[in-house]
């Protein structure tokens, strides 16, 4: 018998992409899924079992029924793992049904959080107990100790009104800036801006949420049939980490969030986030913050008006930490429009 | 030595052990998971440890995945791991690898 | 060690159940693949598993060999310190194309021995002809260093080389096959055949080790143990073959014993060839 090899699948190959498409389907999985790399296991021209991975998440993994017990799921996550090495990646996640954990445990992952229908599970050297370990030592005596949750694409006068009320009822405030490179504006530049913008405060302090906020992107949607469903759970995921991880390490009581005037799903997260943190946390919705003009001010209107040049009106959106790094950007982009064609 | 990056080696097919290697602020953690758990768990913790303090290094995070891997096989994926861990320019010295 | 070499077997170097299980097999060698067998990536990896097999694994009699990267692929000189530090008994250079291949690793392998402390010369080397270039000059790279136990045929680049495919018949390697023989045999050394992929054709397999064992190879590389059994079948000798050898090197005995300086059997010279071939028609007899 000849030994199966793990072989790369071409999606952008529409037969390939098909047999993918099916394969997956045939194990309870919808495939409308972000993925890079997929990897799979041929015998003969049957498509055997595949895995793919999308960053530092594998993803869409599954094993035809008839080939258990052949290691194949082996094989097929041990080549993800030596191509996410090979990015220098030594840090990573995996969505699954909660049935099938033992496999990835035997494959030394970790359980982050499971809901009913899905697991978060991990693999590397510094997990979410490591990530929880260094909160810990960030610790800050209080009363009433309150968080915020921002990916500030950019930070926006909206995020400095949220951190304003939340410092102004608590004794202190922890401010976390979602990590995940998944925005426009990179963590770096995010984090610097919330750092700027929040400087005047002495009641607060920032973080950044490591790995274990998870924004839609990554969200592994594959494996929940309705659109608000797939809501449910992602917040019932992050909602269950963010109690047992990050409240727990640092004594939070109070999350605070801005209203959701526009999108449906982040209503719907805000409920399930609401409903699945209460009572250890109390979710607190606050209005949002209009401009001069009434227009209710969020980072999707400032990357709209960045988009068209309008740095005038971006003075009422941002605060002018985040304004003048506007600016700068602007200028820079200009002379690489200028000069940069050679 | 100091491990600077984190790094991996081996695989998880049987008679092998995959290491995870990176840098820690002090002390050696060393986190095993085995197949052979129960038998050969703090076999391989020492073996391990051995290995980090023959290289004299004091500090570093293991993550080890092992599916009944040789003693020498533990010692070559634990080389492997460190030299990838050490940086760039840093060579096997062959005349004294044990 | 026996001065047998039916079996070479592969073994790739990033593999520890393989690399562990090759010394429970009857090969008579072990070939460990550093080259073709391992990614780019995983070079260092598969040394470090090599060098500390070979050093802690009890192959008892069997001679190993370790294919290692050409020079100027950037892991070549690594592969050969290493493997001289764990005292390998053979290096299989890949793609020799010339004599001078051959001359540029021995000069590494000697500076090595010298650094590493072993004595100069202890590592032996065979180099594998696998390209049109290479079978040309065969006779000068069979002459090309006293280190060289023999010659060997890989037909896998070969025939993409000369822009061919294997097929069942062999035909396609009779030029190689037969310009490796005769440059091994003019020089006195070994010359071993390629690996034969198609597991499940037994009788494929069979058919082309009769072939290379009436060309008068030495032996062929395999790739799974399941071969083993079946070449040595086909290079064992017969039980004339036996009866007859086992009288030539008794009459050598009694010639020695009566200091007579002819020998001679039913009536037949006896020179150093019949008794070399003699010897080793035991040597087969006693190990399979």
């Amino acid at each position: 018998m000849e030994q199966l090899a793990v072989v790369r699948l071409n999606l952008a190959r529409k037969e390939v992409y098909e047999v993918w498409k099916a394969f997956l389907v045939n194990h309870g999985m919808q495939s409308d899924e972000i993925v890079t790399d997929t990897l799979g296991i041929y015998d003969g021209e049957k498509l055997v079992a595949t895995g793919s991975y999308h960053k530092n998440i594998i993803k869409c993994v599954a094993v035809d029924k008839g080939y258990r017990g052949q290691c194949l799921l082996n094989k097929i996550v041990n080549e993800i793992i030596a191509e996410l090495s090979q990015k220098n990646i030594y840090h990573y996640f995996v969505y699954t049904k909660p049935d099938v954990i033992g496999k990835f445990i035997d494959f030394g992952f970790k359980k982050v959080v499971c809901t009913d229908h899905l697991c978060l599970l991990e693999r590397g050297v510094y997990g979410i107990e490591y990530y929880k370990h260094k909160l810990k030592m960030r610790y800050q005596e209080g009363h009433v100790i309150g968080s915020i949750v921002m990916n500030a694409n950019p930070f926006t006068k909206g995020h400095l009104h949220l951190v304003k009320y939340a410092a102004s009822l608590c004794d202190f405030v922890h401010i976390f800036v979602v990590e995940e490179e998944e925005s426009v504006f990179p963590f770096s530049i995010r984090y610097e801006l919330v750092k700027q913008g929040i400087a005047s405060f002495n009641n607060v302090k920032l973080h950044s949420t490591g790995n274990y906020i998870v924004s839609n992107t990554t969200f592994p949607s594959y494996f929940i049939n309705k659109k608000a469903d797939i809501t449910t759970e992602h917040a019932r995921l992050d909602a269950s980490i963010f109690e047992h991880y990050i409240a727990s390490a640092l004594g939070i009581k109070y999350r605070f969030v801005g209203e959701e005037p526009f999108s449906p799903t982040t209503k719907i997260y805000n409920r399930v986030l609401k409903e699945v943190l209460y009572p250890t946390v109390q979710l607190v919705e606050i209005p949002r913050l209009t401009a001069r003009n009434d227009d209710i001010i969020s980072a999707t209107k400032v990357r709209a008006l960045i988009e068209a040049n309008d740095l005038e009106s971006l003075e009422n959106y941002v605060p002018r930490t985040t304004l003048k790094y506007l600016e700068a950007y602007k200028k820079q982009k200009m002379e690489v429009n200028q000069f940069g064609n050679n | 030595m100091e491990i600077i990056n984190q790094s991996t080696s081996g695989t998880l097919e049987s008679s092998d052990i995959q290491i995870i290697l990176g840098p820690n602020k002090q002390g050696i953690d060393i986190d095993i998971r085995s197949s052979v758990q129960k038998q050969f768990g703090e076999h391989i913790d020492m073996l391990i440890r051995k290995i980090l303090s023959d290289k004299m290094i004091e500090n570093a995070k293991v993550l080890a995945v092992d599916n009944g891997a040789l003693d020498c096989t533990i010692q070559a994926r634990m080389e492997t791991a460190i030299y990838r861990s050490i940086g760039e320019n840093q060579r096997v010295d062959w005349g004294v690898v044990e | 060690m026996t001065n047998l070499r039916r079996t070479m077997m592969f073994v790739p170097g990033n593999h520890p159940a393989m690399i562990r299980d090759a010394s429970i097999y009857a090969s008579d060698s072990i070939m460990f693949d550093l080259e073709d067998a391992v990614s780019p990536f995983e070079k260092d990896s598969a040394r470090l598993l090599v060098y500390h097999a070979l050093k802690n694994v009890d192959y008892g009699e069997k001679e190993l060999i370790v294919r290692i990267n050409s020079l100027n692929s950037g892991f070549g000189f690594d592969d050969i310190e290493a493997m001289i530090a764990a005292q390998v008994d053979v290096i299989r250079l890949p793609k020799t194309e010339t004599a001078q291949d051959v001359k540029d690793v021995e000069e590494v392998i000697e500076s090595y021995e010298r650094k590493l402390g072993r004595e100069v010369g202890s590592t032996k080397m065979m180099a594998a002809i696998e390209c049109a270039k290479g079978t040309l000059n065969a006779l000068e790279i069979a002459k090309s260093s006293k280190r060289l136990i023999g010659i060997a045929l890989g037909a896998e680049d070969y025939v993409t080389n000369m822009k061919t495919r294997r097929y069942p018949d062999g035909n396609e390697l009779l030029f190689a096959r037969s310009m490796i023989i005769h440059a091994a045999r003019s020089v006195g050394i070994m010359a071993f055949d390629t690996i034969y992929t198609d597991l499940d054709n037994v009788e494929g397999f069979k058919a082309e080790v009769e072939l290379i064992h009436q060309l008068g190879f030495d032996g062929k590389s395999i790739i799974n143990p399941r071969q083993i059994k079946i070449v040595n079948e086909i290079y064992r000798p017969t039980k004339k073959e036996i009866s007859h050898a086992l009288d030539v090197i008794k009459a050598i005995e009694e010639a020695n014993e009566k200091k007579s300086g002819v020998i001679a059997l039913n009536g037949k010279m006896i020179d150093k060839p019949i008794v070399e071939r003699a010897k080793y028609v035991l040597s087969l007899a006693n190990h399979s």
